[in-house]
């Protein structure tokens, strides 16, 4: 709530044990959600209430709870619904592209074991998301022809079965097993979770649209792309080409760092420098910082090795850089914002 | 035709809650207390937008062009943001009551239809006598 907002304490018939809850719970949405709708939330709140009203009722205590946990979830995404708006375009059009690469390598590998007689068994063992990554394509597909609201549960279901089956695998690493997979997996999952929430906040807005809707054709293009990569794997795969993507291939270990390093700076900087663009970088931040990392030896892997030091706290942190990651990234695109508004508004109309 | 349906704005219905606040606003500038009211009071009830709901569907709305903030001002001391429709929230408003009026037309002509083709008997599906 700003510093100027007004004191209801003032008002009268109200009493201050309520008042002092309902900003206990208004305390739970962010910074920045408060600043915007605070004072105006209280003041609601409290003309709601009952004459001799000393608990907030349950029904709002639900309410706001639920509220504050959706706005902490959409938070990367930007702190006004217009800039969740753009990133969320911008995080769809950019993951539907890059995750393309894993889905073949992953489906791809799946259609050639399971043509090579490997089973169910030997694709759970060497493309252990290759599930996952079909329903992605399935609902990159979808989404390509344009019913959004179909492909978010695909969307959702993918992100959970990568969940799952990535589970199934830190409990099995825990249990003997090597947790590398785990840790080069977990960049995809929450790639495929950021995607997901995404293509759920776009088809909120585009049911809200009222003219031509060009944000929709750019994420259907790109999800046309997307879908393409895993379905030319699996024909190659069918065809019995030579495996179009080499084993354990991956953007970092395949370009090395120089390249990989100098191409980010570039987007980087010309996604900063565009005002729907750049409120998609803390998601982009937040998914590329736990795929690079969980495939170098930061967290206790040893290159391609499987590990032998089993250390589920490994996962954690990982998750954890990712979210420094994606809050840093987020603080200086809110800090671009503001010095974009404050220019805005000393132009002459 | 599906296709054709998603990919065009207009043949997207607001959902409810979207549109009972267009419709509170339809009548002038309010406050999200006034609008939380005034949704209550015209669906009889049935939904009811708390303060964590409706302030994330104003803020939709906004983001949206189809709702703006008209002005604030502090009564006993707690704020209150009035809110108002945009142009292009009238035009939306305005599509979509004609839409679910036209629907609402057609199914009470076909009932009405129904009910001269077979006199005497109530309508099948549990519906028993649709007034007239």
């Amino acid at each position: 709530m700003s510093a100027d907002s007004p004191d209801p304490t003032e008002a009268t018939a109200v009493v201050p044990a309520l008042v002092r809850d309902y900003r206990r719970l208004l305390r739970l949405f962010p910074f920045a959600y408060r600043r915007a709708h605070g004072a105006e939330m209280l003041g609601h709140l409290l003309d709601a209430a009952t004459p001799e009203q000393s608990r907030p009722a349950r029904g709002d205590v639900v309410d706001l709870v639920r509220a504050a946990a959706r706005e902490w979830a959409l938070a990367p995404l930007g702190p006004t619904a217009e800039r969740r708006r753009r990133g969320a375009v911008g995080v769809l059009v950019v993951l539907s592209v890059v995750l393309g690469y894993p889905a073949a390598a992953s489906v791809g590998g799946a259609a050639e074991i399971l043509g090579q007689g490997g089973g169910v068994v030997g694709v759970l063992q060497y493309a252990p998301l290759a599930a996952a990554w079909v329903l992605w394509a399935v609902g990159m597909l979808v989404l390509a022809a344009g019913t959004v609201r179909v492909a978010v549960p695909l969307l959702g279901a993918a992100a959970v079965a990568a969940g799952v089956l990535l589970g199934g695998m830190a409990y099995a690493g825990a249990s003997g097993g090597g947790l590398y997979p785990v840790l080069s997996g977990l960049g995809w999952a929450l790639g495929l979770t950021a995607l997901a929430v995404a293509a759920s906040v776009h088809a909120g807005f585009r049911g809200l649209a009222t003219g031509a809707d060009r944000s929709g054709r750019w994420a259907r293009a790109a999800a046309g792309v997307g879908a393409l990569l895993p379905v030319v794997a699996i024909v190659r795969a069918a065809a019995d080409v030579p495996a179009w993507f080499p084993e354990y291939a991956s953007p970092v270990t395949s370009l090395g760092g120089g390249p990989l390093v100098a191409g980010a700076a570039v987007a980087v900087v010309v996604m900063l420098a565009s005002r729907g663009a750049r409120q998609a970088l803390p998601v982009l931040a937040g998914v590329a910082a736990a795929v690079v990392v969980g495939r170098t030896g930061l967290m206790g892997s040893r290159g391609l090795e499987p590990m032998d030091v089993v250390d589920l706290g490994n996962l954690w942190a990982l998750l954890a850089i990712a979210l420094v990651f994606t809050a840093a990234s987020r603080w200086v695109v809110n800090r671009v914002d503001e010095l974009a508004d404050a220019r805005a508004s000393l132009r002459p109309a | 035709m599906f296709l054709d349906m998603a990919s065009k704005p207009e043949h997207r219905p607001l959902q409810e809650p979207a549109f009972l606040v267009l419709s509170a606003l339809a009548q002038g500038p309010a406050h999200g207390y006034g609008i939380s009211k005034d949704v209550e009071e015209s669906s009889e009830g049935r939904v009811t937008l708390r303060a964590g709901t409706l302030y994330g569907a104003i803020d939709r709305l906004v983001a949206a062009g189809l709702v703006e903030v008209d002005h604030e001002e502090v009564v006993d001391s707690r704020l209150r943001r009035y809110y108002r429709l945009t142009v292009a929230g009238g035009a939306r408003l305005d599509a979509e009551a004609r839409r679910a009026e036209a629907q609402a037309r057609q199914a009470l002509d076909r009932l009405a239809a129904r009910r001269a083709s077979r006199p005497g008997r109530a309508v099948a599906g549990g519906l028993g006598e649709v007034p007239a």
